[in-house]
């Protein structure tokens, strides 16, 4: 760590000479790995074996315009990828030694380990739901039957009390009538009113034996009946026309939401109309600074990552493209695979699948500024590719209608004249002078790109030359 | 014969090496016959009792498997896959004794196909200690199936009725099946070099073409050659029996997919009688291009699709998705100059994060390069301009 942290940042030496120095010494890593992992001190040797990593990304990136007898780039690719595989294995490995041993200490299987798969956890977090809902349901079924209960008890009062005995049955009927009203619910009418069908239910039991006087007593109380009746009918109908009252009132009211929801639309659509009639370049500027305040986001959330997320996501961006990589990623576990940089990372590789280019070239300015260092050498592949659809999509009669400014920005040049470096647009010819390896130095010797690293500890550091390649960002140091 | 004694077994062994009956011998070094239960076969050190009965050709192989039986009754996947190793070898020296003869080639099946299981469980139990990697005793047992290969490879010389040749495509289809367990897909490329050099390779038993062309189809897709792997799982569909449903099935997952890439859609009676339950999201989803409904489909069965290695052709799938409900854009539209604005619109609608008209243009772009649209784009009118004659060719006339 001492070797790549300070000798690095010695600046009165050449790079080439810093890189040859520490090139050689890494080389003796690779086989302290058995030792390592057998001493138990495998966290150092990881952190070890991702510095290497880092410096070979870096390397890759500062040494690119150097001559062939400073810098071998298939070799240094060789020596990333084995060790980068190295890391991964380990990380791996780590892994499922974790879970080993957080099996073994479980009993029961209700703590879930953070490595448990996805299928799992959902069906743990639908039982402990469930769980929830259980109680919640054993509450409701309690409160059930304790009302039933009491609905139980008032009922079985009244038939236990029986039927005979006028008293009894006018006790009786201003109970239900009650119970009438409560269920109902209304407010405003009588208690002493019984409901319909216990008064059609209901007779009163008279007990005397007297012929006329009984007689006379049955008309008074028909006759009080048929008062009542009335009484009830005319409170019926009262009750209707106050319930089509209601009823009025609420159409007349929805009618009015509705009318100010209509007339709020015509005036959004007003507005609209009036914003396009003034300019659709305020619309797309407030677009491309809500985009702008979203990729922010996206840029500072992404510098927060942990050593294993720098580690799978740099595996996804140096073998990009390359399946075996996305189905290892993939089989992560989730809280890994869904972390931004990582999710970032994969998100490129699978739409590369689509040769969606502009994705990638869209993404490729969030990512922080080592990973940017690990896919920068992919990324010439990505344009080429990406001016060949170009060319096929947008030629009429045989020739690329696009404006060349345009086509430097979709695919992520400083300017037209770093693309072309010709007055010409011709297709054929941009093909050709990408195609040859030339047309990569001249980029970056145009650049001139100066990085400064300031220690090992995943910190990025950046220069303001480097946001002319990727054109929009500036990445901040932590 | 789970009551088979010691003496009995032997005399039988004995007896299919004088008639040179290589079937019954086979089933008698097989894990799969019911004599490996007989508890008197059950011997840690048989090597002197063998020795005694047995031609010493054949004793070794005899003796391990005999010792293999015993350790799988001490329940040591371990120690059994050690030997069964120990009992490969033996096989190989016993065929190459054996000259212009290949009436042992069943013997040799058994005891490779033996191994095989024998390693997959010695995997398990290794890696779950963590005394080794995964997939090492799988690696090593392809070492010892290798010494076989040569024996059969080198049988050059001899008539095609009597050569060892014929043992070849078994022994291959057991390489595959280590070499997708593992996932060195790699080293399957010399095994099908020295199946095709063969001049007899179409006349081998329909059970091993049929594996044969399914290990090959799979290979074929992953390397992204879709006609050919159109081609062989078709071949090992079309041909597998019926009642093999569990094959048929397996079968289908890849076809399904190569199929789907170049244009053909499957029937959901097909889907649902083959239980395929999870694929029928997607076909629905690509048939009325339903971007949305495959994107879900997708992480809704991610783990079944990944398991299986169909994820990133699944996603491939896209695609087509989009050519579709850009074709329902451009019906919609009426004319034959779309303005780019209508299919950001409905990538918008489909909940397609974060779309703009650049990666409409360039998803356009991609379908006018890749011959699913004819017509160009007017990058300086924002509109995509098609063929009036046929503007969206039928799928299964584009090339991939």
């Amino acid at each position: 760590m001492w070797v790549v942290g300070s000798v690095c940042c010695r600046e009165d030496v050449s790079w080439a000479l810093i890189y040859q120095f520490v090139f050689d010494h890494l080389r003796a890593v690779p086989p302290v790995r058995q030792d390592l992992c057998v001493q138990g001190i495998r966290e150092e040797g990881l952190g070890v074996l991702q510095a290497a990593v880092r410096f070979y990304v870096y390397a890759q990136y500062r040494t690119c315009e150097h001559d062939l007898c400073d810098f071998d780039p298939y070799l240094n690719m060789k020596h990333l990828a084995e060790t980068l595989s190295l890391v991964i294995t380990l990380y791996r490995e780590s892994t499922k030694e974790n879970t080993a041993v957080k099996s073994r200490n479980i009993c029961g299987g209700e703590d879930i380990s953070s490595f448990v798969q996805c299928d799992t956890c959902d069906r743990k977090s639908d039982d402990s739901d469930s769980e929830s809902d259980d109680v919640n349901e054993s509450k409701i079924t309690q409160d059930a039957v304790a009302s039933e209960k009491v609905n139980s008890a008032s009922k079985g009062a009244p038939e236990s009390e029986g039927s005979a005995g006028t008293d009894m049955t006018r006790n009786v009927t201003e109970e239900r009538g009650k119970r009438c009203e409560s269920d109902e619910g209304s407010e405003g009418s009588g208690s002493s009113d019984p409901c319909k069908n216990t008064t059609t239910t209901i007779t009163v039991m008279v007990e005397s034996g007297e012929g006329m006087e009984e007689e006379q007593e049955e008309q008074q109380e028909r006759e009080q009946q048929r008062r009542e009746r009335e009484k009830k009918d005319k409170e019926e109908e009262q009750e209707r026309r106050e319930r089509e009252k209601k009823d009025k009132e609420e159409q007349e009211k929805r009618e009015e939401q509705q009318k100010r929801e209509r007339e709020k639309k015509d005036k959004e659509e007003e507005q609209e109309k009036r914003k396009e009639q003034e300019g659709k370049g305020e619309d797309k500027e407030e677009e491309w600074q809500k985009r702008e305040r979203k990729r922010e986001k996206l840029r500072c959330e992404m510098l927060k990552y942990s050593p294993r997320e720098e580690a799978e996501a740099l595996n996804l961006l140096v073998n990009f493209g390359q399946a075996e990589a996305i189905m290892h990623v993939l089989k992560l576990p989730r809280e890994i695979r869904e972390s931004r940089l990582v999710w970032t990372s994969l998100q490129m590789n699978l739409t590369w699948l689509n040769n969606n280019y502009h994705r990638i070239l869209r993404l490729a300015p969030l990512l922080p500024t080592l990973c940017l260092m690990a896919i920068y050498y992919h990324l010439t592949t990505v344009q080429r590719r990406a001016l060949s659809i170009l060319s096929c999509g947008h030629s009429s009669r045989g020739g690329l209608m696009y404006s060349g400014e345009d086509l430097a920005a979709s695919l992520r040049f400083p300017s037209i004249t770093t693309l072309l470096d010709m007055k010409t647009t011709r297709v054929d010819w941009i093909d050709e002078r990408l195609a040859s390896t030339v047309c990569r130095w001249e980029i970056f010797y145009f650049l001139q790109v100066k990085i400064y690293c300031s220690g090992w500890q995943g910190e990025p550091t950046t220069d303001s030359a480097f946001s002319c390649f990727i054109n929009r960002s500036e990445v901040v140091p932590r | 014969m789970a009551t088979m004694t010691l003496n009995d077994y032997l005399q039988r062994v004995q007896g299919t090496l004088y008639h040179q009956n290589g079937e019954v011998l086979s089933d008698l070094i097989s894990f799969r016959d019911p004599h490996v239960m007989s508890s008197r076969l059950m011997v840690e050190k048989p090597e002197r009792d063998v020795e005694r009965c047995v031609d010493p050709s054949i004793a070794e192989v005899i003796a391990g498997h005999l010792r293999a039986v015993w350790a799988i009754a001490e329940r040591n996947r371990v120690e059994a896959w050690r030997i069964q190793m120990v009992v490969v070898q033996a096989v190989s020296r016993f065929m190459t004794e054996c000259k212009e003869e290949n009436w042992m080639l069943p013997v040799m099946y058994t005891a490779c196909l033996d191994l095989r299981l024998f390693a997959l469980g010695a995997d398990e139990d290794l890696t779950k200690t963590g005394a080794k990697k995964p997939g090492e005793t799988l690696e090593k047992a392809a070492e010892a199936l290798m010494s076989c290969f040569r024996v059969c490879a080198a049988d050059t010389r001899t008539g095609e009725d009597c050569t060892k040749r014929w043992g070849l495509l078994y022994l291959v289809n057991q390489f595959f099946k280590i070499y997708f367990k593992i996932n060195k897909l790699n080293l399957c490329k010399p095994m099908i070099r020295a199946i095709e050099a063969l001049s007899f390779k179409d006349r081998f038993s329909l059970s091993q073409l049929i594996t044969y062309k399914y290990y090959t189809g799979r290979k074929d897709m992953f390397d992204s050659d879709f006609k050919s792997a159109d081609a062989t799982l078709s071949f090992a569909f079309q041909r597998c029996h019926r009642r093999s449903r569990k094959n048929k099935r397996r079968i289908l997952i890849y076809l399904i997919p190569v199929k789907m890439l170049r244009g053909y859609l499957p029937k959901t009676s097909l889907l649902e009688r083959y239980n395929l339950g999870e694929l029928s999201g997607i076909v629905g989803a690509v048939r009325t291009g339903n971007v949305r409904q495959l994107s879900e489909t997708l992480v809704k069965h991610e783990a079944f699709f990944i398991s299986a290695g169909i994820y990133l052709i699944l996603e491939k799938l896209k695609v087509l998705a989009f050519r579709n409900l850009f074709k329902k854009v451009y019906l919609l539209s009426g004319t034959h100059q779309i303005d780019v604005a209508m299919f950001v619109q409905s990538l918008a609608w489909m909940q397609v994060e974060d779309v703009d008209v650049e990666e409409t243009e360039c998803i356009l772009a991609n379908m006018i390069n890749d011959g699913r649209i004819k017509g160009y784009l007017s990058h300086a009118h924002c509109k995509l301009v098609v063929s009036k004659k046929d503007a969206f060719p039928p799928l299964t006339a584009s090339f991939c």
